[in-house]
């Protein structure tokens, strides 16, 4: 098979196991490498190429539609379907107030040119007062109005002309919105969690009917049910024990190791934060790896079950923290939670063999209850 | 180097990051939202990093650790091939100089040029397997063909198009 033939099946997913073994043998060469990173980079540049000219068909079309319309034999057709169409307004929806829907604006143009903004990196945009958008990886602002606009995940700064005596902007976010009077903020917005951090003036957070004021250097969180001012928690309070955490990239390997890390150091509270977080996110994906399992898995395999073994792990890591602080019912629960639903969780000891959390698990039960 | 400095020089090797990230993800949208995910680390960890700190080398290990995370997440606990997968960051990091902003820019130049004559079956070839990501095998059942002629054609349009933006690259005095 020739090179392109194997990269395009990689890239597609179609590799059977003896292509993929072919394309490892040709990856392993220095020539065969470069090969490939070249290829990559052509295909980017290829599907850049064929999404413009796609989009500027699309385009065409719409901007001159008459063109394929024309033509006598259609009109019979146009008749009728403009009288099926307006018959079926008449039904379904003359009642119905019409949806407002977003008026969707480009921002800098005037209010006539309404258009989805899609921005591009590292551009910045005015509102029609003025006030200044700089959207720092890309990320999709709607306008609805002069005083309402939503935001998609990115990272954006606002720096909002006076709005004092006059209705505030509002910014919706993926979790909660905000007013505005003017100032100066960033937005962080991952989709998972809003992040929004006060450089100037003052901003109201509304979140799951909590509501707060951040004024300059505050910032806050709003994820899940809560919403979190880190400037009083951990950088006002450094003996708080959220202060010095760090999740990293947050994945189930990162968040594993630092509690465990944590745990060697004897910052128990640490090692706790770090586990609780690592279940909280992966506990649902260790549990349907379980669910496939009718035993241990051995062999180059045990990879593939990441969730498994790294939540089966901060679980133990979790007792031993609870364990340290003298919370001997709290150690013994998740344990037992260790033991009935994850006992197929494997760790890796640096020895050269993988072990299961939950045997390690079972006995400290047995013991703690002793 | 300031933190807005920081940003820009993550922001100037987007592209870069986002090709590396395709090399694992294989999907544009995913290798975007990886890269994407990446800057908003960065940028959480303004006034932490330097200009000290290796801007790039430290995106990219974010990239490819939230790449490797979305495989997982993506085909759920079915099997993905660690070994394949260092082979390709390995292909990467030796080879990474194809990927400076000068050259793709350059290279791009070229192969807009030279899909200008592609008669429409090829074109729309491309389109379909590359933009639409459409399998061989459906668009080998859309136009009454094999998998293997599909695949064939495949790489000789592919080919074809490398040839003549390496002779357009080396007329302008570049080459890979």
């Amino acid at each position: 098979m020739r090179k392109i033939e194997l990269f395009d099946a990689y890239i597609s997913g179609e590799l059977t196991q003896e292509q993929q073994d072919e394309l490892k043998a040709i990856l392993s060469t220095d020539e065969g490498a470069k090969d490939f990173v070249r290829y990559t980079a052509e295909t980017n540049i290829l599907y850049d190429v064929l999404k413009k000219r796609d989009e500027q068909k699309a385009k065409d079309v719409t901007t001159n539609p008459k063109k394929k319309e024309r033509g006598i034999h259609y009109f019979p057709v146009i008749i009728a379907a403009a009288a099926c169409l307006f018959l079926a307004f008449i039904i379904n929806f003359a009642s119905v107030e019409e949806p407002s829907g977003p008026n969707i604006v480009r921002i800098g143009l005037d209010e006539s040119g309404y258009e989805l903004l899609k921005a591009t990196t590292d551009e910045q945009f005015k509102l029609i007062d003025g006030s200044q958008i700089d959207v720092k990886t890309g990320g999709q602002v709607k306008v609805f109005d002069k005083n309402k606009i939503s935001i998609d995940k990115g990272v954006y700064s606002f720096d909002v002309v006076s709005r004092v005596n006059k209705t505030p902007l509002r910014i919706e976010m993926s979790h909660g919105y905000l007013e505005i009077v003017g100032t100066e903020f960033s937005i962080i917005d991952s989709g998972d969690s809003s992040w929004v951090h006060v450089t100037e003036g003052k901003v109201k957070v509304v979140y799951k009917g909590k509501e707060t004021f951040l004024t300059a250097g505050k910032t806050a969180e709003a994820k899940g049910d809560d919403l979190i001012l880190e400037t009083d928690l951990v950088q006002a309070n450094p003996e708080s024990p959220e202060a010095g955490v760090d999740f990293g990239d947050s994945s189930s390997k990162t968040l594993m190791v630092k509690a465990w890390e944590a745990l060697a150091a004897g910052k128990n509270e640490h090692a706790i934060i770090y586990s609780e977080a690592c279940i909280n996110l992966y506990l649902e994906n260790a549990l349907k790896m379980q669910q496939t399992l009718s035993g241990p898995v051995t062999g180059q395999d045990i990879h593939t079950y990441w969730a498994l073994n790294d939540v089966g792990t901060c679980m133990l890591v979790k007792g031993d923290a609870l364990q340290k602080i003298n919370d001997k019912q709290g150690a013994i629960k998740i344990y037992k939670e260790l033991v009935e639903k994850l006992s197929f969780s494997q760790c890796w000891n640096e020895e050269g063999f993988y072990w299961k959390p939950a045997d390690s698990a079972k006995e400290k039960v047995k013991d703690l209850e002793n | 180097m300031e933190d807005t400095d920081i940003i820009k020089e993550a922001l100037k090797n987007r592209r870069r990051l986002e090709i590396f990230s395709y090399s694992l993800v294989r999907d544009w949208g995913l290798a975007e939202d990886a890269v994407q995910d990446a800057l908003v680390i960065l940028y959480k960890k303004q006034g932490k990093l330097t200009a000290a700190d290796n801007i790039y080398g430290w995106m990219k290990k974010i990239v490819r650790d939230k790449s490797i995370d979305i495989i997982r997440k993506r085909s759920k606990f079915a099997v993905y091939d660690s070994s394949l997968m260092d082979l390709v960051e390995r292909s990467f990091e030796s080879h990474d100089h194809i990927l400076q902003e000068e050259k793709l820019k350059v290279m791009q130049g070229a192969l807009e040029d030279c899909m200008n004559p592609l008669n429409d079956g090829d074109a729309d070839l491309l389109k379909s397997f590359y933009l639409q990501k459409k399998k061989c095998e459906t668009i080998a059942e859309l136009i009454n063909s094999t998998v293997n002629a599909v695949r064939l054609r495949l790489s000789r349009v592919r080919s074809k198009l490398r040839k003549c933006a390496e002779l357009k690259m080396r007329n302008m005095g570049e080459s890979f």
